[in-house]
């Protein structure tokens, strides 16, 4: 026969264990896991909805077509801005490290609001008008995205190395911080090279 | 002197319609951009407190992707809105950007009475609590009266067992 210490162990045992199972309930309401890092993601894809077969050699008057997209892993719901800039080589790419964005002028804005976990995708239809090319020199005058037209007014030189007129687009991320009630540069963002030519 | 009068008369009017309307119209336009240019803005600004809105309601327990979807179709209708204003189009502009902050205003609206019902329902999660502290106070209780008579049993069986003796 077991000593009776022993049994008054095995007792408060079972009440610990009793009190255990009596306050899951409650702490399965309450708790929540951890969930790990939170981040966002910013991509772009091709007319496939694949990475692949991205526009890159453009020509005036042509449509072309890729898709954004936009995931939210921040814990909580969030209101994303997708900035959409247009350049030439030499304008200033976004500071991923300093979280500075490129000084490039808004042209288009998808605003998106995602809950946790949740992922977006968004066709980009763009074009290019009044392309004109004068020696070693391009200019852009206009883009349309979407349905809205946006005078860019942007030149490239002729790049001897590369063999073209180089031009850039940018896709940024921007969230928005309810407390401030602002929107900040999430550090992210994805751009497409295109040459331009006379489509001759 | 009748006639060349009323004639006289005639083009003195013409020219001062249309003096009035070379002065008038200028004046009436960029009114409507900037109108224009104020809707957007105060659709912006909607969508922002209707996000907030739906903020508060999820951290009050509200799943809101059904919200936060049409949030996006109105942040859509906005950038349409943006669009149509950089390409001269005031008046579509306008209209667009009433619809967007319409939009907004419905989900913020949906997002408070939807935290509203949340925080009312919170009670339940008290009685939980309630109901969890008395079960494992009624389990402790039972388990002390077992304990209680499990000791005097076990007392009865070790005076019951007598010791034998071996001659």
């Amino acid at each position: 026969m077991w000593p009776l210490g022993a049994c008054k162990q095995a007792f408060y045992v079972v009440g610990l264990l009793g009190i255990i199972l009596f306050s899951i309930p409650t702490a399965v309401s309450y708790v929540r896991l951890p969930s790990g890092e939170p981040f966002s993601e910013l991509y772009v894809l091709g007319p496939g909805h694949m990475a692949s077969d991205y526009p890159f050699n453009v020509s005036e008057g042509e449509n072309y077509l890729v898709y954004l997209g936009v995931g939210n892993h921040l814990g909580a719901a969030a209101y994303y801005g997708v900035y959409v800039k247009f350049g030439n080589a030499s304008d200033a790419l976004p500071n991923a490290t300093a979280g500075v964005s490129s000084p490039l002028p808004l042209l288009y804005e998808y605003r998106v609001f995602l809950t946790d976990g949740q992922t977006w995708e968004a066709p980009l239809n763009f074009s290019f008008s009044d392309v004109a090319f004068d020696g070693n020199v391009s200019f852009v005058r206009n883009i349309r995205i979407n349905d809205a037209v946006f005078d860019v007014e942007k030149m490239a030189r002729w790049d001897n190395s590369s063999s073209g007129f180089y031009f850039r687009m940018l896709a940024e991320l921007w969230v928005y911080d309810a407390k401030s009630d602002g929107f900040g540069f999430n550090g992210r963002f994805v751009s497409l090279w295109f040459n331009v030519t006379s489509g001759v | 002197m009748f006639l060349l009068r009323s004639v006289s008369l005639f083009f003195v009017s013409v020219f001062v319609v249309c003096f009035a309307v070379a002065v008038v119209i200028p004046t009436v336009h960029p009114v409507l951009g900037e109108d224009a240019g104020a809707r957007v803005a105060e659709a912006e600004a909607a969508l922002r407190g209707a996000f907030r809105d739906v903020l508060d309601a999820e951290k009050s327990g509200v799943n809101v992707s059904g919200l936060a979807g049409r949030l996006t179709v109105a942040g859509a209708v906005l950038s349409e809105a943006e669009g149509a204003l950089n390409s001269g189009n005031s008046t579509g502009a306008g209209v667009l950007a009433d619809s967007c902050r319409a939009l907004a205003d419905g989900v913020g609206a949906d997002a408070r009475v939807l935290k509203s019902e949340a925080v009312a329902g919170m009670g339940g999660w008290w009685v939980l609590v309630l109901l969890s502290g008395v079960g494992a106070g009624a389990f402790l209780a039972s388990l002390y009266v077992v304990w209680r008579w499990f000791r005097k049993y076990y007392a009865r069986k070790l005076v019951g067992g007598r010791p034998e003796v071996s001659a």
